[in-house]
């Protein structure tokens, strides 16, 4: 007889590209970032990260770079069958005025706390100015086979992503929790 | 055909230290090219750094890395995820270059996320510490919080996007280990 195992994944305050829960955990350079202008004031980019059990996404965070400008707007999506973004989870964040450089900028989804259960999921994240710097990971030359985009527009109700547009990863994630 | 099954979860193993520079018990990702001794950078200065506990331990020993000077008096100690301190040991630190181990009171803790914190009392004495670049270590929830010279019984914690610090230490669950 087998006896199961139970899975006792701590939930993580903090969650981005680099955490456990990030697809850039165990990428080296990743943590060495840097400021960068987003690269299209009309794009959304999207970042695979993994759910191991089920928590609460209260706030979307990202890094504001250098210079700020526009507006973020950043939304969760589950994954298709075959692991591209597919539905949105809940609501998309409230559009925020990017506010503060080289800072951890935070915002709350527009319809309340999001739960998440176990599952892989992706992160979108768009910007409204090619003025506004992000941080991205330092290890971002792989990103390319990584991320996904829409070409075109804010965070769509369902994705139709695709792929290209660069390798840029942008530091940005979510927090299980409503402060710090 | 009877199956045996392994006496603990291997993919929560970590070996005999839990902390934020090895898989097992890490937040953020090993990042060796910015990792040395740093003297630290405010006195009184806490940091909480995140650590991820994924079965039921008895923390026995705690170790901080250390870098050169042996002025000022060191904290250390483990944090629940809401704040509260469960254990500490004040500790003058050592001259060395290694790792400084310290004794704590056995306390058992996990699975669940928790906060080593570290405080020093001046600024000449260097430490273990990754030092990626700015806001690498508030991205990966590292927290801070001025204070006082030793660890306080509740954290008041902030996130601090600007350092690029962050001490490299560990929870001990083997407590013959030395």
């Amino acid at each position: 007889m087998i006896t199961s195992v139970a899975v006792r994944e701590p939930i993580l305050d903090l969650i981005g590209p680099s955490s456990p829960w990030g697809a850039a955990y165990g990428a080296n350079s990743g943590m060495n970032p840097g400021s960068t202008t987003f690269e299209n004031a009309t794009r959304t980019v999207y970042y695979p990260f993994f759910i191991p059990t089920t928590c609460v996404l209260k706030r979307f965070w990202w890094a504001n770079g250098a210079a700020v400008a526009g507006n973020v707007l950043m939304a969760v999506y589950s994954a298709t069958a075959v692991g591209r973004p597919g539905a949105r989870i809940g609501t998309n964040m409230t559009s925020t005025a990017q506010a503060g450089t080289n800072v951890l900028q935070f915002g709350a989804p527009s319809g309340g706390d999001i739960v998440l259960t176990p599952q892989p999921i992706w992160i979108a994240i768009a910007v409204s100015s090619t003025s506004a710097q992000l941080f991205v990971s330092g290890g971002a030359s792989t990103a390319t086979v990584y991320r996904m985009m829409e070409a075109t527009g804010t965070p769509p109700a369902t994705a139709t992503p695709v792929t290209g547009g660069g390798n840029n990863w942008y530091i940005c994630g979510f927090s299980t929790v409503s402060s710090p | 055909m009877a199956v045996t099954l392994p006496d603990r979860e291997l993919w929560s193993y970590s070996g005999v230290s839990i902390d934020n520079y090895l898989n097992g018990g890490a937040v953020n990702t090993l990042n060796t090219n910015s990792f040395g001794g740093g003297v630290w950078p405010a006195a009184n200065l806490i940091f909480y750094v995140p650590v991820v506990v994924k079965r039921r331990v008895i923390a026995a020993k705690m170790w901080f890395g250390g870098g050169s000077g042996t002025t000022g008096t060191t904290d250390i100690g483990i944090y629940n995820r809401a704040g509260s301190r469960l254990v500490n040991v004040s500790a003058t630190k050592e001259a060395t270059t290694g790792i400084v181990i310290r004794d704590i009171t056995d306390t058992t803790i996990g699975p669940d996320l928790y906060y080593i914190g570290m405080s020093h009392t001046e600024v000449t004495s260097q430490f273990g510490r990754q030092a990626s670049t700015a806001p690498a270590s508030a991205a990966l929830g590292v927290r801070e919080q001025a204070g006082s010279g030793s660890l306080p019984a509740t954290a008041t914690w902030t996130i601090n996007s600007t350092r690029n610090y962050c001490p490299v230490v560990g929870i001990l669950i083997d407590g013959a280990y030395a």
